[in-house]
Formats: C-alpha cells, sequence, structure tokens
C-alpha cells in the first residue's frame, strides 16, 4: 500500500499535484473547465465551512460545550445539543471531503493517463454520459444515498450519541451535556429500571409473535376466502377490507378509543342490557388483558387487508397444475392448502414476515392512541403501564420524561435484540439466499 | 414582611436613581438587590420600536373571541408607540424548553403556574419586574407566590396572576328538586342543604338513585382527577410538597390522615356507581351530562363555565341568556370531621355544622402570564402583560370567560353583580386553596396520582366482579398512599 | 342420493362462506359506518350519542369544518390543502428515490451493494421517534421549521429505506430485455426511462399511492416541526381536537378518507401487483 502510494507520487506529473493541493486546478489545467470549476468550487466551500464554523463544530462534539448559558443574566453559552448535532455533520462533512478529495486526485491521474496513452482529454459531455451510463448506478443511488445519511442515519448516530451522554432529566437545555457512561451504569444495575424492562420485554414478544401470527393467519384466511370458486362478486366483498387499509390508521385507533371507552356505545350497549360495563381500557389490573385484546384486535383490523391484498396475489401465481395433480391422486382439500398453499405463501413471504414482525416488535401507534397517559401502579411499572410495548416506554421515559440517554441506552439494547434475531432470520432465509440464482 | 422589605428596596432604589447617585452597594441587602438589577437590565422601558409581541393564549379564550379583542385594545392603544401585539396560532401547551433556544415559540405566554413555572427552573421565562407594575398592589401575596422562584437566595417571580382556579360546584338551578325549600333546607339560608355539607348530598345522591328526581344522579364527578381530587388527602393532613411546595423530596399525599380522604373517595366512586367516572375523559362529558338531567352537580374550574352554557343551549331547552342565569357556581360543600360520608345524619351536618363539619381545602392554580426569555421585545412584551392584567381587562376577561380574577379591585367590582367570583377570591385568602407547587417535580405528580385514584375508584366494583378487594381496610388505604408516594419518588430521582 | 349429499355439501359450504364473508363485511364496515354517524352529530359531543347514533342527525358539522374555524384554531381547510401539498410533494419526489434506489439494487452488482442492504434492512429497526429530536434540530439548522418543505424532504429522503418491496417488482423483471436495450445502444438512463419505467406501471402507482397516504396519517413528526396551526397537517389537526369537538374529529376523518379510498379502490389492482411482486422476494 505504502508503496503504491510511494510510486504514485514519484510518477504524478505537475499538473496531477496541483489537485492534490488544490481540488480542480489540475483539471483545469488539463483544461477540463467545468469539471475543475466544479471541484474548486466544493474546495472552497469545504474551505470557508470549516474555517468559518467547521473546526468549532467538531471541537464542540467533543466538549458538548464549555460555558453555560445565563438566560437571566444574558450571558450567551453553549446549547450541548446543537453541538452534538453539527459535531456529527462536520465529521460527515469532514469525511465527504477526504472522499470528494481522493476521487479528484484520482480523476487527474486519470486524465495523466490517458494522455500518456495518448488518448484525448475527457470533455465534461464525456463525463456526464459515464454519470448516466457507466457509473449510472453511483449517479443513481447518490441522491438517495445523501437523504437517507442526513434523515435517517444521523438521527440514529446522533441517538447513539445521546446513549453515552448523561443528557435528561435535569441535565437539559442550558445547562451542559458531558460524555458519560452513566445510564448504562444505572440500567446494568437493574433494580426498577431492570425490572420493568423484563416484564415490558415479556409481553413485547408476546404481542409480537401474536399479533403478526394473528394477522398472517386472518390476512390469508380472507384471501383464500375470497378466492373461493363458489364467492360471486369477490370485488364487491374485497372492499370492505379495503375500506379500512386505506383510511388513516390513527383515525381507527382514535375511533376504537372512543368505541371501548367508558363512555363509549359497546359499554352504553352493556348498560342497556343490564350487564356490567367493562373496563376495556381504563387503568384498572382487570383492563390488562381486554386492552392487550383490543390491542391485537384494532392491529388486525388496520393490517390484515395489506396481508390479504398480498397474498390474493401471490394465490394467483400458484401453478393451478399442482392442484389438478392433488386432486386427481385423492387429497383432500385441507390436505391440498397444506401441501401446497401454505408452503408456497409461507415461503414467499419471508422476508414481509420478517418485517411485519419487526414492524409489530416497534408497533408504536396501537398503545399510544389507545391508552395514552396511562401508567399502571399495581404491578410495579416504573413509567410505563401493562399494554405498553418497549417502544411506548421508552417514549415516556425519554420524550414525556425528557429521559434521553437512558431512553437512547435502552433502545440502542432493543435495536442490538431485534436487529440480531432479523438478520440472522433473514441472511438464512431462502429468499436471500437465492435471490442471485433467480437472475 | 417581605413585601415592606422588597417596597423599602424599591423606594431606595428609586430615590437612588432620583439624587442620580450611582453608588455601589455596600453590604447584605444590597447585594441581592444588585442582582435584581442585572437581572431586570433588559426592562429599561425602552419600547422596541416595530416590535410584533407575539401572545400565546389559552384556547377557550381564543374559541370566545376574548383574544382577539384583547389584542385589538392593546394594537389600539399603543399605535403610536410603535409596538403591536400578535396572536401566536399554536398549541397552547407548546413546549418553550423546546422552540425558545430555536428561536421560536411566543413572547408572551398565557397558562397555568405550574406550567409556566416547569419553564422557570431552567430560565426559559424571565423573572419580572413586578414590583415595577401596576398590579403589583392588587394582587395577594398567596397569588403571587405561586410564580415565585430563587435564585442566588433571592426571590423572582417569573409570573403575573391573572386569575385564581380552584374547583367549583356547578349546579343547574331549574334541575333542582321541587321540593328543596321545604325538605332539603332545613337551616333556611336559602342554599340547598345538599350543596352546604357532603354528607347532605351523599344523602341526595341516594335519594336521587331511589327515582324521581329530576336528575339520573346526584353528584357525579371525576373521581379520578388528582387536581379536583387531591383536595380530600389536603384537607385531613395530605400535602403535595413540603416546604410550602418547594421540596420534593418530601413528598406529603400519605401525611396526617390523608387516608381518611381517600377513603371518602372511594365512598363516592361506590356511590356513584357509574364507570364512566373513572375515565379522565370524564371532564369533557360533564358539560353535556349536567345539561342533560344526568346529575344535578358536579365540581369543576370557572374557566369552563362557558362550556357548560354552550352544552345547555345546544339541548335547545336553554336560550344563551336563559342557560346564563340557570347555570349556579358555588363554593364545594364541608367535609364530614369524621371522615365518613355515611357516618352523620345529614341533617345533624347542617344544624351543628361548625361542629361536626370542616371546610374543604382544594388544590388550585393561578393562571397568569408569562415572558419567554427568548424575547427579542422584553419591553414591548411587558407593555402587553401590563395592558392585559389591568383592571379594566381582568374585569373584561371574567365578562367573556367567567373566570375569577386574581386582581382584589377587579374581584370587588365583579362581586357586586355576581357574588361566586369572590368565592374564590375569599378561598384563596384563607388559605384554602393550596395553590400547584411552582416546581418542575409537579409534572411527576399527575400521572400515578391518577393511577392510584383510578385502583382506589375501581375497588368498590371489585366485589360485585367476583374479584378481591384491594382497599376495603385503613392499612391498605394508607399503603397504597406510601406507594404512591414511593412511585412519585422513584420518578422524580431514579433517574435524575 | 349421491348427489343430494353433493348439493347439502354444498349448500352447507355456501352457507358457511357467504356467512364469513358477511361477518367479514361487518367488521370492517361497522367503525366506518359509526364514524360517519358520528360526523352527523347535531351537537357534536362525544356524549351526545345513544349508543352507536347520535340523538340528532344534521349536516352542521360539515359546513361548520369549511366555513367555522373558530377563530383560527381549527382551519380545516387550510390543513387539508396543506397535507395535499405535502403528500403530492413526498409522493414525487420520493417515488423518484424509491424507485431509482430499488432499481440500482436490482439491476446492478457493484461493491458496498451488501452493506448497503443489510444497512437498509437494520435502519427500519430503530424506534423512528428517538432520532426526532435530531431532525428537529437539523431541520432549525436549516431553518426550515414551520415550513410544509420539511416533511416533504423528510418523506423523501427517508422513503429509499423501504425500497425492498419495489426492488421485488424489478427482480421480476426479464433480465433479457434490459440486455436487448443495451445491445442497441441505449444509456443506462434510457433503459431506465424508456423501459423499465414504462414496464412498471403498478409499482410506480403503489409507491406513490403509499408515499401519498403516509403524510394523512403522520402525528409524531409534524406535530414537532409544524408549529403554526396555519402551517399543521390534518392528522395533527384533527389528533389535537378536545373531545368536545368529537364530531368535528369525526367528520374530517370522514372528508379525508374519502378521497383515499376512492383512490384506493381505482388503483386496487395496482397495489395487488405491486404488494405481490414486492413480497415473492426479498
Amino acid at each position: 500500500m505504502r508503496r503504491n502510494i510511494v510510486a504514485f507520487l514519484r510518477w504524478a506529473p505537475w499538473r496531477v499535484r496541483l489537485s492534490m493541493v488544490v481540488m480542480g486546478i489540475g483539471q483545469l489545467c488539463y483544461g477540463q473547465i467545468v469539471k475543475g470549476l466544479v471541484y474548486l468550487a466544493c474546495f472552497g466551500g469545504f474551505l470557508a465551512y470549516f474555517i468559518t464554523t467547521g473546526v468549532e463544530d467538531l471541537i464542540g462534539f467533543f466538549t458538548l460545550g464549555t460555558t453555560q448559558e445565563n438566560l437571566w443574566l444574558g450571558i450567551p453559552g453553549d446549547n450541548s445539543l446543537t453541538m452534538l448535532i453539527l459535531g456529527l455533520f462536520s465529521i460527515v462533512l469532514l469525511i465527504l471531503w477526504v472522499v470528494l478529495y481522493v476521487t479528484n486526485v484520482k480523476d487527474a491521474a486519470f486524465t495523466a493517463r490517458q494522455i500518456e496513452r495518448g488518448k484525448p482529454v475527457p470533455k465534461f459531455r464525456q463525463t456526464l454520459q459515464t454519470a448516466v451510463d457507466g457509473k449510472f448506478h453511483i449517479t443513481a443511488l447518490s441522491l438517495p444515498v445523501v437523504g437517507v445519511a442526513i434523515f435517517s442515519i444521523l438521527p440514529i448516530v446522533f441517538m447513539i450519541c445521546i446513549a453515552f451522554t448523561d443528557l435528561g432529566g435535569d441535565v437539559v437545555y442550558p445547562k451542559l451535556a458531558n460524555w458519560s457512561l452513566s445510564s448504562w451504569k444505572k440500567i446494568l444495575s437493574l433494580g426498577k429500571i431492570g425490572g420493568t424492562f423484563m416484564k415490558i420485554l415479556g409481553w413485547n414478544i408476546l404481542w409480537a409473535v401474536t399479533s403478526t401470527a394473528l394477522n398472517f393467519v386472518l390476512g390469508l384466511g380472507m384471501a383464500l376466502l375470497l378466492n373461493k370458486r363458489n364467492v360471486k362478486g369477490s370485488k364487491f366483498w374485497r372492499a370492505f377490507p379495503i375500506l379500512a387499509y386505506a383510511i388513516p390508521g390513527f383515525i381507527s385507533m382514535l375511533g376504537f378509543k372512543f368505541m371501548f371507552s367508558q363512555s363509549g356505545p359497546i359499554n352504553y350497549y352493556l348498560d342497556q342490557a343490564g350487564l356490567m360495563r367493562i373496563f376495556f381500557l381504563t387503568n384498572d389490573a382487570s383492563a390488562k388483558w381486554w386492552a392487550r385484546g383490543i390491542g391485537l384486535f384494532v392491529n388486525a383490523w388496520i393490517s390484515t387487508p395489506s396481508i390479504m391484498l398480498m397474498t390474493t396475489g401471490i394465490l394467483s401465481n400458484i401453478n393451478t397444475d399442482l392442484y389438478e395433480a392433488a386432486s386427481l391422486d385423492g387429497a383432500s382439500p385441507w390436505q391440498q392448502f397444506r401441501k401446497i398453499t401454505l408452503p408456497f405463501v409461507v415461503f414467499s413471504t419471508t422476508p414481509v414476515l420478517i418485517s411485519q414482525f419487526v414492524g409489530n416488535f416497534n408497533n408504536f401507534g396501537v398503545f399510544f392512541f389507545l391508552r395514552s397517559g396511562v401508567i399502571s401502579n399495581y404491578a410495579d411499572y416504573f413509567l410505563a403501564s401493562d399494554t405498553d410495548l418497549l417502544i411506548n416506554w421508552l417514549y415516556k421515559l425519554s420524550v414525556d420524561n425528557n429521559y434521553y440517554s437512558i431512553g437512547a441506552a435502552i433502545s440502542l439494547v432493543i435495536f442490538l435484540i431485534t436487529a440480531v434475531v432479523s438478520l440472522s432470520v433473514y441472511v438464512r432465509s431462502a429468499a436471500y439466499k437465492q435471490e442471485d440464482t433467480y437472475q | 414582611m417581605k413585601k415592606m422589605i422588597v417596597l423599602m428596596l424599591v423606594l431606595t432604589m428609586v430615590l437612588a436613581s432620583f439624587s442620580g447617585c450611582q453608588e455601589e452597594a455596600p453590604s447584605g441587602q444590597f447585594d441581592t438587590s444588585d442582582l435584581y438589577k442585572q437581572v431586570m437590565a433588559r426592562f429599561d422601558g425602552e419600547l422596541e420600536q416595530g416590535a410584533v409581541v407575539k401572545v400565546l393564549e389559552n384556547d377557550t379564550a381564543v374559541e370566545l373571541g376574548y383574544v382577539d379583542a384583547l389584542i385589538e385594545a392593546f394594537n389600539e392603544a399603543y399605535q403610536d408607540q410603535g409596538i403591536r401585539a400578535e396572536r401566536m396560532n399554536i398549541d397552547q401547551y407548546s413546549d418553550l424548553a423546546t422552540d425558545g433556544p430555536y428561536g421560536y415559540g411566543p413572547d408572551v405566554w398565557y397558562q397555568a403556574n405550574d406550567i409556566l413555572m416547569k419553564y422557570a427552573d431552567d430560565q426559559h421565562l424571565l423573572p419580572l419586574p413586578i414590583y415595577d407594575m401596576e398590579c403589583y398592589e392588587q394582587i395577594p401575596q398567596s397569588a403571587w407566590d405561586a410564580y415565585a422562584t430563587d435564585m442566588e437566595g433571592e426571590t423572582f417571580y417569573c409570573g403575573i396572576p391573572l386569575n385564581v382556579q380552584s374547583g367549583m360546584l356547578y349546579y343547574i338551578e331549574s334541575m333542582l328538586p321541587e321540593d328543596w325549600e321545604t325538605e332539603w333546607d332545613i337551616d333556611s339560608n336559602g342554599t340547598p342543604d345538599f350543596f352546604e355539607t357532603y354528607t347532605a348530598l351523599y344523602a341526595y345522591s341516594e335519594q336521587c338513585k331511589l327515582g324521581g328526581e329530576k336528575t339520573q344522579y346526584g353528584y357525579l364527578d371525576e373521581t379520578v382527577d388528582t387536581y379536583f381530587m387531591s383536595g380530600y388527602l389536603m384537607t385531613y393532613g395530605g400535602y403535595i410538597f413540603g416546604s410550602n411546595g418547594t421540596d420534593p423530596s418530601d413528598i406529603g399525599l400519605a401525611a396526617g390522615d390523608s387516608y381518611k380522604g381517600a377513603r371518602m373517595i372511594q365512598q363516592w366512586a361506590g356511590q356513584m356507581g357509574n364507570t364512566e367516572v373513572l375515565d379522565n375523559a370524564f371532564s369533557s362529558a360533564a358539560y353535556q351530562y349536567l345539561a342533560d338531567g344526568v346529575m344535578l352537580c358536579t365540581i369543576s374550574t370557572p374557566d369552563v363555565s362557558r362550556m357548560f352554557i354552550r352544552s345547555m343551549v345546544a339541548t335547545g331547552n336553554w336560550t344563551e341568556a336563559e342557560a346564563e342565569a340557570d347555570l349556579k357556581m358555588i363554593t364545594v360543600p364541608r367535609l364530614p370531621v369524621s371522615a365518613d360520608l355515611t357516618a352523620d345524619d345529614w341533617q345533624d351536618t347542617i344544624t351543628k355544622m361548625d361542629e361536626l363539619t370542616v371546610e374543604m381545602t382544594m388544590m388550585g392554580g393561578i393562571n397568569g402570564y408569562g415572558i419567554s426569555s427568548y424575547t427579542q421585545c422584553p419591553n414591548a412584551a411587558l407593555a402587553f402583560v401590563e395592558f392585559a392584567t389591568s383592571y379594566e381587562q381582568a374585569v373584561l376577561r371574567n365578562q367573556y370567560l367567567g373566570v375569577a380574577p386574581a386582581r382584589e379591585d377587579a374581584a370587588d367590582t365583579i362581586s357586586k353583580t355576581d357574588p361566586t367570583v369572590g368565592i374564590l377570591f375569599d378561598r384563596l385568602d384563607r388559605g384554602l386553596i393550596s395553590i400547584m407547587p411552582a416546581i418542575t417535580e409537579i409534572g411527576q405528580l399527575w400521572t400515578p396520582a391518577e393511577s392510584f385514584l383510578i385502583d382506589l375508584s375501581t375497588d368498590p366494583y371489585r366485589a360485585e366482579r367476583g374479584e378481591e378487594r384491594l382497599y376495603e381496610t385503613d392499612e391498605q388505604i394508607k399503603a397504597g398512599l406510601e406507594r404512591l408516594v414511593s412511585q412519585i419518588r422513584d420518578a422524580i430521582e431514579t433517574l435524575a | 342420493m349421491r348427489k343430494k349429499k353433493v348439493t347439502a355439501r354444498k349448500m352447507a359450504d355456501h352457507v358457511f362462506t357467504y356467512s364469513a364473508l358477511l361477518v367479514m363485511a361487518a367488521v370492517f364496515l361497522f367503525p366506518c359506518l359509526w364514524l360517519i354517524l358520528a360526523s352527523l352529530s347535531k351537537t357534536g359531543s362525544l356524549y351526545d350519542f345513544k349508543g352507536f347514533f347520535p340523538k340528532e342527525f344534521s349536516f352542521q358539522t360539515f359546513r361548520d369544518l369549511f366555513t367555522d374555524d373558530v377563530n383560527g384554531l381549527y382551519p380545516y381547510g387550510t390543513w387539508f390543502l396543506n397535507t395535499l401539498y405535502v403528500a403530492v410533494g413526498s409522493s414525487v419526489l420520493g417515488t423518484v428515490l424509491v424507485l431509482l434506489t430499488a432499481y440500482v439494487m436490482s439491476r446492478f452488482r457493484f461493491r458496498g451493494r451488501d452493506t448497503i442492504k443489510k444497512t437498509t434492512l437494520v435502519l427500519g429497526m430503530f424506534p423512528g421517534f428517538m432520532g426526532m429530536t435530531a431532525v428537529y434540530i437539523i431541520m432549525t439548522q436549516f431553518g426550515l421549521i414551520d415550513k410544509l418543505g420539511s416533511l416533504i424532504f423528510f418523506y423523501a429522503a427517508t422513503a429509499p429505506v423501504g425500497y425492498m418491496v419495489q426492488k421485488g417488482y424489478f427482480d421480476s423483471l426479464p433480465n433479457t430485455i434490459f440486455e436487448a436495450a443495451r445491445l442497441d445502444g441505449a444509456s443506462e438512463l434510457e433503459v431506465f426511462m424508456k423501459i423499465t419505467l414504462p414496464l412498471s406501471k403498478p409499482m410506480v402507482v403503489y409507491t406513490m399511492l403509499t408515499q401519498f397516504a403516509w403524510p394523512w396519517s403522520d402525528v409524531l413528526l409534524p406535530k414537532l416541526l409544524l408549529k403554526d396551526r396555519q402551517m399543521w397537517t390534518v392528522a395533527v389537526g384533527l389528533f389535537n381536537l378536545p373531545e368536545t369537538h368529537f364530531a368535528r374529529f369525526a367528520a374530517g376523518s370522514v372528508f379525508i378518507a374519502i378521497p383515499i379510498v376512492i383512490l384506493y379502490f381505482s388503483l386496487v389492482k395496482n397495489i395487488v401487483n405491486g404488494l405481490t411482486a414486492g413480497s415473492v422476494k426479498g
């Protein structure tokens, strides 16, 4: 490696060397005006950024602020949160600069080699052409990657960083945060948080398994039902689940919340029938399984239609010859279902099942909308209710109660669990393995 | 006493500035006033020319048109002075700590004292030069205390009290039983006895259950609401935070004989026999139910009187004017010394009122204005607050919204035509309103307390559902309260 | 005899099938019907109902929805237009980004491809709101608070994470078509624009539809990024309606549900094709 670099340096013509000092100059000297100007502009932009704020931001990432703001006396100070984000941002830009710098040198070297070989210097139009042709994949991916990096990856990295600070609780702006392992110590010391974590984790797993299975079975059942040969007007019947599919989820969930509330219609009819009202979603020990059951039902109501639609399509892909052959062999409809339909559907939907499982594991909406603001005090839940999933608990900890770093640390733990489980299942799934053999 | 010292301080300062000598303060008290001067430096009285004060107000006040009237009046009054106000149309529970540092959020914010003061600890709200303000003298110290906060041993005030909030008993006069004057006014004082003591109200509610009255229930209320129900605990020795609500390490919900009060909440839940009250949504159902004649009375704060009137008008049985005349708002009944709603004859609680009953302490709040620390125009904002807390506006706000002003002069004026508003002022004066603590930790009270109250109020149903009762004995209730206290403590301390 | 038995079994099957269909229809229709009924309540309060039915019916709430914004507190019409703007914007921009990502991931083999695949899989597992603070601060730095553009950027930029369904579709297109086009001298861009896209109509429709539908139901992020009520989306506005305005909530919900339902119904074939193809392979 080092030898390569030394050799490269020895070989490099002066214009390439110029590019190594100031991005784009070499290209300009080769007569690649537009490209050179673009590189030069990037170089200038980066330089300007780092001189004005970049270096400061970078240092801020490590200190997280040195002077505390006093708002009453009007003494300005630092904001740890912003410094963390801007610090991360400057690191990203730094990496980007390095990448751009390397491509710039490589590009100049490429041109130099072209000249050595007596070929013409590539024109800007040609560069553009490679961008949309030979290097199409890079051009096409650059925008999505930048977007995802800023709005998806950066926030997650930010969250991971937060888990290693003492931010939250008393330490919020204008107070300054510090890098610290305190939240990990609190989690590992178990006690209140640990106990609640285990209790919620148990329910969370039960929920994810049950709701995924339930949604899948119901969705498949509906698809099979609508697919039956004796069903007339299946398009008409299919309209009803699609109706549920189309209504924004939070509306359905709030609607169900009202429906099952103490003053809601269901309790009204129970009352009219002379029966006792039921604590469906009330914060009472007896409501625990009612609320969980309603959660499962509401979740199924919202998600089965899409599974139904999906399996409908898959069912139509099954080769009908298989069924005919099976009929001739005397297989009952149930056997046909078990031996042909189910394996095919399960095989085709493994990746979807995994993402459904992960989605249900992290299903924030259902209990956020059905049972907001409930904390079960009868069973020693710490800032959580007995229906909360880990993600709801996280929300209560970090958003409602400002315990940012603890919340971040716990979400990191949860994430590790889900990521390891689903990645390993996914990598082993037939769909993943066969990806390349398909084409 | 404090007031005197402060007054003298102000006087000295004023004199000092008159004589033009800017001496260094030598010692002791003058150091603190130095701090005061530093903190108040930005209120130099120079109105920021061209400034637009962004005002975040209460949704109900917006809905009923008061806010637009207020802002219009302000803009008219200040049109020559180069400042204007504008309603900020954002969520009334906006988070100043999230918005402020990034340059968003209001300049002036109207909220309850507990919500505003949550932001004072971290200096998101500015301390205000209240001694120089016109309303200072008119507002009782107990109301100011709701906005007090300490910095380096000196007390600052981060809000201007505007109105007093606490539970009031609402009822509709035409829904009273026909025979109340003969059957339910044995002391002939013109107030139905069942609005005078809870024992009598319990007896009347039992009678309603038998049928034959105009309403299905006598008294219905959200027995799970911390704000209204904590009064039961506080009347018998409970409190929220020690040292006048400033010490979060001392949580007093289980202190004294508070369990006795808790037992009565449970008695009510059993008496009402309606599970709708176990849901915190009941408070908004109450408007409709009172108008529909589901219950005769309920307890709520004065600022929602318009909501009751609106529901009454919506039924079609009242016109706006009729509803206003028919809806009554009076002081809450007295509680039995025995702490048992069925122990005494209700007649005795009326005839031997002083002996058998005590006045109920209720939790209350002081709604008022705060000024954001992030404001670019503190002087204009202050001018707006001065304007909005003036006597005229306090009276006008009452006319629009029915709220009880914290200003003595305004309360006096209104009391002349509407005695109910004076009640709250009087109760505040006599210490019967326990103001919500002005510290951040108060935020950890509500949810655990509500959970406990739900658990407690559900208990009467457990027996009929074949479950084991959890709060049958005093010991169990005491243990429940202790558990509540430790939960609040956990929430405050575990992760802090 | 035998024939009779068969018909009896057929009858039983019919009865079972249609009763199951009826149950299904009822379960899905009923809550929707209830919302529609509720939106027609005269007083507007949730507590003025007899069971599922309002005591008195009136179209007043629908009229109020657009004519009476209660002094600017509930400007439903503005919310509707805001959401439409965000939905269309993020649908167009997001679809372009998703399709590009999916297409490249499906057709090209390059260094880092496997990393991208696994990263996106993992990204979907992070609880979204944990990053919300960061998104908020990023938006403040870009000066995008209270601007509908912030939502469009966010929805469009994060859309490629869910490229799997689209990739599955592109996988199912026969490779020979592309190779033939390349042999004819078409550039990759031309292949994508002139061959892939026309062949992928159901996928494009499906992607646009899912992108379009999301802004109508997202509450948390818009609540954080949009402060002014005039800037809110329908979801934020409806979510913040107090219980005393239940009929308004119901009417507002029904009103936004109608166009989305019509869209779904008219495009159901594309949705089925899209979902199916996407699921078949990862």
